[in-house]
């Protein structure tokens, strides 16, 4: 049965997309895990979509042959006056298939996603009862993966209510600049509010991570140890494990592949996001 | 506190360092009228050397302490050529120090030297413990200079920033967790 974790910060720009697509292909190449892993774009900016796809197999995978994106799926019970009966999306029509990695002994990864558009800023316009179908939905292949990535946008909205509903850890990438680490508050209260509309579900906030961190910086040393100390204070996880910046990750970006399969990364940064993954994988007992 | 008052608390620090033996043994130099004269010259001088153009003579120029700095450059440079990456930390940790953003007074500096077994030449002057604070952090590995950075206290509102802005958001007063 897969773990839903998912990825979000009430600061944009903080790595979230880089962090979730790196994160899905290291569990899915490297052995030992070599795991099967679905990434939900749940982003209007669809930042990861473009990451993983690039713009040709975002063409000819979603534009041309209408692929259902989690928007469709925000909307599918949406009624129009020609629209007929609205039809449950399936996830044969929605999960686009993106890498399998051959290991030893008949193990594979498998790397799908459930890619977003443009259009999914459109549901935040008209929000009302639209937050638990992507649960709904992502219950339907629960045994298909051992684990669910959700990139979720930034802002409080039913994306963010969506996202709480669908998963069962929440991992919180931090810049460590000063209006980077006041997203981690807000996400917070956002999610104490969450637990008090829906006293049923529990979400856990999995821990924080230092992402696009550098060695030092005065500044970044200054609040790192303020989110530090909130976290001691407030009882949040914070990963030992930091992703420091490296411009391969962005290289990454426009050639669709992890920092691992970059050419010219440094081993330090390589390794620094491994170590980040091994620790995740640890503490969701991957 | 009036010029004057500093002066006076000036040459209080130079008698606990030279000693008041070596103080009479100046002031009776000083009756000397041809010695006296030729020390204002010398006096005068030096403080012409250190004055820059709009700057009051009583004010330090830039180039007080200047040897001390100079040597710190050359340190400094010293890092830059052999070593990039831990040139950059002491740049950013030098910035830091300067601006007091940390360890605002030269006590803190010496306790931190202390802390870490730096070893620093004593001195009540902020600027030249900051100095020497640096030249023996820069015979640090990049490591270990990272290590002992990372335990640098900021400057006195360190708490305010982020747990100021959670108290705020969170409802500090009725805590929902």
């Amino acid at each position: 049965m897969a773990k839903t974790i998912a990825l979000i910060n009430m600061k944009g720009g903080v790595g979230k997309s880089t962090l979730a697509v790196n994160l899905a292909w290291h569990f899915v190449a490297y052995t030992p895990w070599l795991k099967r892993v679905l990434l939900v774009d749940l982003d209007p900016q669809f930042n990861a979509s473009q990451y993983l796809l690039g713009v040709d197999k975002y063409t000819s995978k979603v534009v041309n042959p209408n692929t259902p994106t989690v928007w469709n799926i925000l909307e599918q019970l949406t009624r129009t006056p020609t629209g007929g009966t609205p039809k449950p999306i399936t996830p044969s029509d929605a999960i686009i298939p993106v890498r399998t990695i051959h290991g030893t002994g008949g193990k594979k990864g498998q790397l799908d996603l459930l890619a977003s558009r443009l259009e999914l800023a459109w549901s935040l316009k008209q929000p009302a009862q639209k937050e638990g179908l992507l649960a709904k939905f992502l219950a339907k292949v629960q045994n298909d993966y051992d684990l669910v990535i959700i990139d979720c946008a930034p802002t409080e909205s039913v994306l963010t209510t969506a996202t709480y509903l669908a998963a069962n850890y929440i991992v919180v990438p931090v810049k460590p600049e000063y209006l980077s680490t006041i997203g981690l508050p807000l996400l917070v209260r956002s999610m104490n509010e969450f637990h008090q509309q829906y006293e049923d579900h529990h979400v856990e906030l999995l821990g924080v991570v230092f992402n696009h961190a550098s060695d030092y910086r005065p500044e970044e040393m200054k609040s790192k140890r303020e989110v530090k100390s909130e976290a001691a204070r407030l009882g949040w996880y914070v990963f030992n494990a930091e992703v420091t910046y490296s411009r391969s990750y962005p290289k990454g970006a426009r050639e669709g592949s992890p920092i691992f399969w970059t050419s010219k990364a440094q081993h330090s940064r390589k390794s620094n996001f491994l170590s980040f993954a091994q620790e995740l994988a640890g503490r969701l007992q991957l | 506190m009036s010029r004057s008052e500093e002066l006076l608390i000036e040459l209080a620090r130079l008698v606990r360092k030279y000693g008041p033996e070596e103080f009479r043994t100046l002031a009776r130099a000083l009756r000397d009228r041809d010695l006296v004269d030729s020390f204002a010259a010398i006096l005068e001088a030096v403080a012409t050397a250190g004055r820059t153009p709009g700057r009051p003579a009583n004010v330090a120029g830039p180039r007080a302490g200047r040897h001390r700095s100079d040597e710190t450059d050359r340190v400094l440079e010293s890092v830059k050529r052999d070593d990039p990456g831990k040139y950059a930390l002491l740049g950013d940790a030098r910035q830091f120090l300067m601006d007091k953003r940390a360890l605002p007074r030269s006590s803190d500096v010496l306790s931190f030297a202390e802390r870490f077994n730096l070893p620093i030449t004593p001195t009540n002057r902020r600027e030249q413990a900051v100095a020497s604070i640096l030249r023996a952090l820069a015979r640090k590995t990049a490591q270990e200079l990272r290590l002992i950075l990372d335990q640098v206290p900021s400057a006195g509102d360190e708490p305010a920033g982020l747990r100021g802005w959670s108290d705020i958001i969170l409802d500090r007063d009725k805590p929902r967790r």
